[in-house]
């Protein structure tokens, strides 16, 4: 079963990991903002074919260029915790990627802590820094898979002052 | 002598092989004469505390705008130097929260600003040794922002001394990433 994806701050994991099979501490729950009762993740096709398109659609819909920190955890724990994972359209302008994103839903409070420890024993933790943000942006840009005009203004600018796009009509 | 003439006069009297940092307090001396005038750093302070009191208590996410991401750009743009070190002084002083600090050293490698990068680098490094493994991984993001190759080494001797493997990653990835 392919994995979940979920943007996450690894700074917030560093004491979890590091006492595995003790309580677990409080900060991971940080990462586990819910709306709705439902937690916003991807789905990571195997061989991980989809995941530069995720994290292309997570960095388009940000305010300013920065790394991006994730965790994937396989779905099928997820499913063992009795949570529903529901297909809903990702809010992000890389069009082809609005496929991907999901929804845990239904959630409860005590089961987003037994969430946190599936990802804390089983989460394989990856990081994309900003320059290989930056780089992604780029390319998936000069391809014509995403529109910039559709970037935050503080995204543009960065990708601008570095020459990686044409400026902005008016700038 | 500035924290970042001090610094680098520090980096550079000693062996290559064995780098240090200034003790607590050559920092803090440093800064506080640093400052073009008392008043000017005194002033920086003053807005900095007036902001960090300001942040609202939140979860602070990466690439989503907040109190911090907005100020701090502003008051180095405003104070120069002077902000760097008053930044310094509450840092050294332990006077601002951990996570509240890490928000304000990503932010203080993102600051377009020539006339502080020296300040800024320094800074960064000496954070780089933080009690606080979030404050060491911000010092690590902060400078890859930076993009200054002299933070390789620095980076790959904490990376040999860290303990939490998925942090000795995030310092190993920066330095190479730097050093390519």
């Amino acid at each position: 079963m392919a994995p979940l994806l979920r943007k996450v701050r690894h700074n917030r994991w560093y004491a979890a990991l590091s006492s595995r099979g003790q309580p677990l501490p409080a900060d991971p729950v940080g990462d586990l903002g819910t709306t709705d009762n439902s937690l916003s993740v991807w789905q990571v096709l195997t061989n991980d074919t989809n995941l530069e398109d995720i994290v292309v659609a997570i960095a388009a819909t940000l305010d300013y260029l920065t790394n991006i920190d994730v965790v994937l955890v396989d779905e099928q724990p997820i499913r063992h915790l009795g949570i529903k994972v529901e297909p809903t359209q990702g809010r992000t302008p890389l069009r082809r990627a609005t496929g991907y994103h999901r929804h845990l839903v239904q959630l409860r409070a005590q089961t987003l802590l037994e969430i946190a420890e599936v990802i804390r024993n089983q989460g394989d933790f990856r990081d994309f820094s900003e320059k290989e943000v930056r780089q992604l942006l780029a390319r998936y840009i000069s391809e014509g898979s995403l529109n910039p005009s559709e970037l935050k203004d503080r995204v543009k600018e960065h990708l601008e002052s570095r020459n990686l796009i044409p400026p902005s009509p008016g700038a | 002598m500035s924290i970042c003439l001090a610094r680098a006069d520090a980096a550079t009297r000693r062996d290559s092989n064995v780098i240090d940092f200034q003790t607590e307090h050559q920092l803090r001396e440093s800064s506080v004469s640093t400052a073009t005038t008392q008043h000017e750093s005194l002033e920086a302070e003053l807005e900095l505390r007036r902001t960090l009191n300001s942040v609202p208590d939140e979860l602070f996410e990466d690439g989503v705008e907040n109190e911090l991401s907005r100020a701090i750009p502003r008051l180095v743009a405003r104070f120069g130097a002077a902000a760097v070190e008053a930044i310094a002084r509450l840092y050294l002083g332990r006077m601002v929260p951990r996570d509240i600090m890490s928000e304000v050293l990503r932010w203080l490698g993102r600051v377009e600003d020539e006339a502080t990068c020296e300040a800024r680098f320094w800074f960064l490094i000496y954070c780089l040794r933080d009690d606080s493994p979030a404050v060491r991984s911000a010092a690590a993001l902060g400078l890859a922002s930076l993009e200054d190759v002299r933070a390789v080494p620095y980076l790959r001797r904490e990376a040999g001394a860290e303990s939490i493997g998925l942090l000795r990653c995030r310092l190993e990835k920066v330095a190479n990433e730097l050093g390519a």
